[in-house]
């Protein structure tokens, strides 16, 4: 009952006229950068949250989600037209999608894949709308120790699970950390690592470390090959229906994805993009067409579009209920909200429930809106794939630097920006993962906060806190989530 | 050569782990049950000497190691490009003091169309110039975002 009641104080927010205009910007930004191969939604968003700066906290929150699940209906275009998948959680749709679009199929595949991600968002929505209030009242029961043992959980997952190697991912956690300790300590004022310049008091920004991670570091990787203007197969408008045996094979699979990518979203870590291989391998293992795969099965296409934008529903649980974010897009959303003065916490449903409500409410109609602008402007998306790319380059560069140094007005922050888009760049090379500096970041001084305050509470005692069930719990299964993939990252050595 | 490149990469680590061990030893520690400014950093520091010491020591071991795969960095004339719009994003934040936003944006905005392979000047010339003043106007007077005015051209 509650849910209704602020779901409908939710649309009385997400429909004013100012409201309307920043979530239809924010999804057409956030299709815009999922159709371009590089920028994701992280950098999108760091790139645009200066822009928010004459909006309230509401109306900044509406336009930078709309960004994050924006990207995730955008990046399937150029998967499905021209295999290259404009972010990376649509990897997987370019296995089926462009074969599809290969045998004349490209618009049944947008049109499939446009439907399950409305449908699979829609479903996303709802789940959070109900969830999210439940863990909130859940997270009132939190005190220090609850905190910095899931604020910990989240990195370790993060670490873990991201796919590549986690010892290069704790190295990135622990930089992240070392950033996170820059400035003043707020518990005693005192200042750290500032080596006595002033603006490093104020600690190092999350936008300037995020844009030049994921957005000068991926600009650098573009500038390595200079390449000519792709050809795209172009799709007529008549040619977006698919067949009813091609709606009868993609229901289905929609809302297993829907499904599938909302319990993941909730799960910390690289959800979006994790979702969508899950989902690919449940179609694929429950099919009645398995020799399909590969050759252009639309369950293939309908499940992990459906998975990736349920997901990133799911992320925002996490965030809005416990004030906690487990991925990079959702730390970012973290960071825009302390920027506009509010902190997300367990009490940030009843203290800022416009905020809470009204996001909620505007990704129904953000939903909505994308429906629209993605199947009949198909073409039009595609069609940015055809900006010179030193065009480009130089608009996204321009963009970051006038963002970061428009934060504080600091030019120290510029020549951060820089700075990390080299470290990005060298990182990328080495094949180290950007996310969980960006998440040690965010939640180190958040772990550093609870864990003192753990520690004062228990007077130093550590059995105090770990006689606090829901942080035993929480700690037990992050060594469980460590001794499991050790176990079995080297049985498949072995093999 | 993989091997060799993240030897470097993770003494590198290892070295600013020690010299943040430091740093953090000269900060208040305070007591298990009253914790002070040093206490997390130096927990921090210990994990990141500790993450880069275990891949370091694996990788003087004969096997490669899991995860240990890396991308080519660039040569020739990729490399000197990437290096040259590094280089040029210094020189931009360098200028902005001095010369102020429109300058530096306009000559910023030339000097990378021509490293991303635009031939033609006078084309060169107009993306400089257009996305200068249409940045410029943007941020100024529209996002009302103060950009640096510049000392010698303000």
């Amino acid at each position: 009952m509650e849910a209704l009641q602020g779901i409908a104080n939710g649309f009385s927010v997400a429909l004013t006229g100012t409201n309307i205009l920043v979530c239809f910007l924010g999804c057409l930004f956030g299709t815009i950068v999922g159709v371009l191969p590089g920028l994701g939604p992280v950098g999108a968003m760091a790139l645009l949250i200066p822009s928010t700066f004459a909006l309230g906290p509401t109306s900044a929150m509406i336009m930078l989600s709309g960004i994050f699940y924006g990207a995730m209906y955008g990046g399937s275009t150029t998967s499905i037209l021209l295999n290259v998948p404009g972010e990376a959680a649509s990897v997987v749709t370019a296995i089926e999608g462009h074969k599809m679009a290969r045998k004349g199929r490209a618009g049944a595949a947008l049109t499939v894949s446009a439907v399950g991600s409305f449908i699979a968002g829609t479903f996303g929505v709802v789940a959070l709308m109900f969830f999210a209030p439940f863990l909130a009242i859940f997270a009132l029961a939190f005190g220090a120790p609850e905190y910095f043992a899931l604020a910990l959980l989240g990195l370790i997952f993060l670490s873990q699970l991201g796919g590549g190697s986690p010892v290069k991912s704790y190295l990135m956690v622990g930089f992240g950390l070392l950033l996170g300790t820059i400035g003043t300590d707020l518990m005693s004022g005192m200042t750290r690592f500032t080596f006595g310049n002033v603006e490093l008091s104020q600690g190092i920004e999350l936008v300037p470390v995020a844009m030049g991670l994921y957005g000068v570091g991926e600009i650098l990787l573009i500038a390595e090959r200079i390449t000519g203007i792709p050809q795209i197969i172009k799709v007529k408008l008549r040619e977006l229906f698919p067949t009813a045996m091609e709606w009868k094979r993609s229901i289905p699979p929609m809302f297993r994805g829907g499904f599938v990518g909302f319990i993941m979203g909730l799960i910390p870590g690289p959800a979006a993009i994790l979702s969508t291989f899950l989902s690919y391998a449940v179609e694929k293992r429950i099919s009645k067409r398995p020799e399909e795969f590969g050759k252009g099965a639309i369950e293939g296409v309908a499940g992990p579009e459906s998975a990736n934008n349920a997901a990133t529903a799911g992320s925002m649980v996490p965030l809005l209920a416990l004030g906690i974010p487990f991925a990079p897009p959702t730390a970012m959303l973290m960071g825009a909200l302390t920027i506009h003065g509010v902190q997300p916490g367990p009490l940030f449903m009843r203290q800022c429930p416009d905020i809470f409500w009204g996001v909620i409410a505007s990704m129904y109609i953000g939903n909505a809106v994308l429906l629209i602008l993605n199947l009949p402007l198909v073409s039009v998306f595609a069609s940015i794939m055809r900006i010179p790319q030193h065009l480009l380059t130089g608009i996204i560069l321009v963009l970051c630097l006038v963002g970061s140094y428009s934060i504080n007005n600091s030019l120290l922050d510029v020549y951060i920006l820089i700075s990390m888009g080299l470290l990005g760049y060298t990182l990328r090379k080495l094949k180290f993962d950007m996310a969980p500096l960006i998440l040690g970041l965010v939640l180190g001084p958040l772990i550093e906060k609870n864990f003192r305050q753990a520690l004062f509470m228990a007077r130093g005692d550590v059995w105090v806190i770990l006689n606090r069930p829901i942080a035993t719990t929480l700690l037990a299964a992050g060594l469980a989530v460590i001794l499991f993939s050790t176990f079995l990252r080297r049985r498949r050595a072995k093999v | 050569m993989a091997k060799g490149i993240h030897r470097i990469c993770y003494t590198l680590f290892l070295v600013a782990g020690i010299l943040y061990l430091i740093g953090s030893l000269m900060l208040p520690m305070g007591t298990i049950e009253a914790p002070r400014s040093g206490l997390f950093p130096l927990l921090v520091a210990i994990f990141i000497v500790a993450m880069s010491l275990f891949p370091l020591k694996s990788s003087f071991k004969e096997v490669e190691v899991s995860g240990e795969q890396i991308e080519p960095f660039p040569k020739g004339l990729d490399r000197n490009r990437v290096l040259a719009i590094a280089a040029v994003l210094f020189l931009f934040a360098f200028c902005l003091k001095p010369f102020g936003y429109l300058i530096s944006t306009i000559c910023l905005m030339a000097v990378i169309v021509r490293l991303m392979g635009l031939k033609s000047w006078i084309k060169v010339a107009l993306a400089g110039i257009i996305t200068g003043v249409i940045s410029f106007y943007l941020f100024a007077f529209i996002l009302e975002v103060p950009l640096p005015r510049g000392e010698i051209f303000p």
